[in-house]
């Protein structure tokens, strides 16, 4: 599939994390060992990993009008996103050709208006547009709004593989020479009561109950573990300016990574659970490796979707098992840091990622204590980065599954 | 001259949308011209107005949207005169005073380009409406 193609790189971040809005604040937490995970303010026994800064500070948004009609998710996305393009060196805009390419989930955080006009109030209780904040495009239209993009966009709404898949469909496109700049953005949000009401419902959350004392926040988000016990639901936008190798050439810039190969798949079965043997998703990680023309041996580590729920957890295990039978990539599950990011995770986790190779290691697991497979070389604590290639996996409700390959610079 | 109560609602729910200081609002503030109001910023100030006041807006007679095309029509069939021209107009616009109407129309024929409505426009079509 390679042949002339373009090859692809990441030539700029941006991000607002649980772990900060900067590369220089990501890793200073992910060197201190500082999480923000709290218990949450909305729903009893339930913890949640705020984003922090608010979501526009510091950008060229923060005092922009229509920021009010943007639901928390797609604020997110838009402080990433300016970030992304700043970092890349675009100050104010991108060109105009560039593809836009945006993950985005569902928009939970209602309006209490609406509420209160499906419980038979006035319709004059909303406000005259509520209905911006629940089009899952408006993220990606105020990008382009203030970055003046004039090229194709998308709104990917996979589910949890969302934001790995905006890199991939981003990478695509410039590979394909369908565009030679892409922004790939991401940003969600469930921290809202009818996020955490959701899961809370499917019981995929973490939950304390009982007369016990709680356990520390921090200590909850347990991917892998023996005692995990559900996700930890977060919330972050990420941002990554893609631009082809020619385009790298002509600015002179230096790109963060190469963006080498990308897979998905649907495993057509379950509409919450995964696969048991996690062979879609197996098929999603073998495409991409077959994609960036590699066999798994070249894999150096691997950052897994590892939520911290048994199922996902499990079959995530059986499934790395299997494909890097003859190899031993490092693991880590960075969950464990900023808990989920929903529809942005993969995306989040790919800043914490490049934030960590450029000091030259690899995130642990947090509170991995048992890991639940001892095939795995799961990362226990920090260590050197073992090489440059790495894997992302992201696999959503409703079997969506995605997997990135991606050589960090170096 | 509007009601205050009136004037103080549209400069409140003004500042609101264009995050402001209500003080910095008069009557005569001119929303499409001294401020950067945009069609969506009429329809938040409008449902915001109906919300607090409990009216029905009517647009198009609240905010003058058909303004000009009065005064254009009337112009077409040979009224030249502002005071003529605001007098056939006050039907349609029953909420404005004579003077200010006739104000509008001069300011057409001199050839002011852009909306005038102001604040004061608004808070006269409340005070119209509650009374009504």
């Amino acid at each position: 599939m390679r042949g002339a193609a373009e090859r692809v790189f990441i030539t700029g971040m941006g991000c607002v994390t649980p772990l900060g809005a900067t590369e220089e604040s990501v890793l200073d937490a992910l060197t201190r060992g500082r999480t923000s995970f709290v218990r949450s303010p909305v729903l009893e026994g339930a913890v949640c990993c705020p984003a922090d800064p608010a979501p526009l500070d510091g950008t060229s948004a923060a005092r922009w009008r229509r920021r009010r009609y943007l639901n928390r998710g797609a604020a997110l996305m838009l402080g990433a996103g300016l970030r992304a393009a700043r970092n890349a060196g675009f100050a104010d805009a991108l060109p105009a050709h560039a593809a836009l390419i945006t993950a985005t989930g569902p928009m939970l955080d209602m309006d209490p208006g609406v509420s209160a006009v499906a419980r038979g109030g006035p319709l004059t209780d909303t406000d005259a547009l509520w209905l911006l904040r629940w089009l899952p495009n408006m993220g990606g239209a105020a990008l382009a709004r203030h970055l003046d993009i004039h090229g194709e966009g998308l709104v990917l709404t996979t589910a949890c593989a969302a934001g790995l898949q905006a890199l991939g469909e981003g990478m695509r496109r410039i590979r394909f020479g369908l565009t030679d700049t892409a922004l790939a953005a991401a940003g969600d949000s469930r921290l809202s009561p009818g996020g955490l009401l959701g899961y809370a419902r499917a019981r995929a959350m973490y939950r304390h109950a009982g007369p016990d004392a709680p356990p520390a926040p921090e200590s909850v988000s347990r991917p892998f573990d023996a005692d995990r016990s559900g996700f930890v639901p977060g919330e972050g936008g990420a941002a990554f300016v893609l631009e082809s190798e020619t385009r790298v050439r002509e600015r002179g810039v230096t790109p963060l990574a190469e963006l080498l190969g990308f897979g998905a798949s649907l495993d057509g079965g379950n509409l919450t659970a995964p696969d048991p043997e996690g062979r879609f998703a197996a098929a999603a990680v073998r495409g991409a490796l077959r994609d960036a023309g590699l066999e798994p041996a070249a894999v150096d580590w691997a950052a897994a979707h590892g939520t911290g729920t048994v199922l996902n957890d499990q079959a995530e295990a059986r499934m790395l098992e299997t494909v890097f039978a003859d190899a031993r990539p490092a693991v880590t599950a960075l969950k464990s840091w900023i808990g989920h990011g929903a529809a942005a995770c993969g995306a989040l986790e790919l800043v914490l990622l490049l934030a960590a190779a450029k000091a030259g290691f690899i995130p642990a697991v947090r509170n991995l204590r048992t890991p639940c497979s001892s095939h795995l070389d799961f990362v226990r604590e920090r260590r050197s980065l073992p090489g440059r290639i790495g894997l992302l996996e992201s696999f959503g409700f409703g079997g969506q599954n995605a997997a990135l390959i991606v050589r960090l610079a170096g | 001259m509007s009601d205050s109560v009136n004037l103080d609602v549209v400069r409140r729910l003004t500042a609101a949308i264009f995050e402001c200081d209500p003080a910095e609002l008069t009557a005569e503030t001119r929303l499409m011209l001294d401020l950067p109001c945009e069609s969506i910023d009429l329809l938040e100030l409008s449902t915001g107005l109906a919300r607090a006041c409990g009216v029905n807006m009517n647009d198009n007679a609240a905010f003058l949207r058909s303004l000009e095309f009065h005064f254009a029509r009337l112009q077409r069939e040979g009224h030249t005169e502002a005071a003529e021209i605001a007098a056939l107009c006050g039907p349609e616009f029953p909420h404005l005073a004579p003077e200010r109407l006739t104000g509008l129309a001069a300011a057409w024929l001199a050839g002011e380009s852009g909306p005038q409505l102001s604040l004061g426009d608004v808070a006269a079509y409340l005070d119209h409406a509650r009374r009504g």
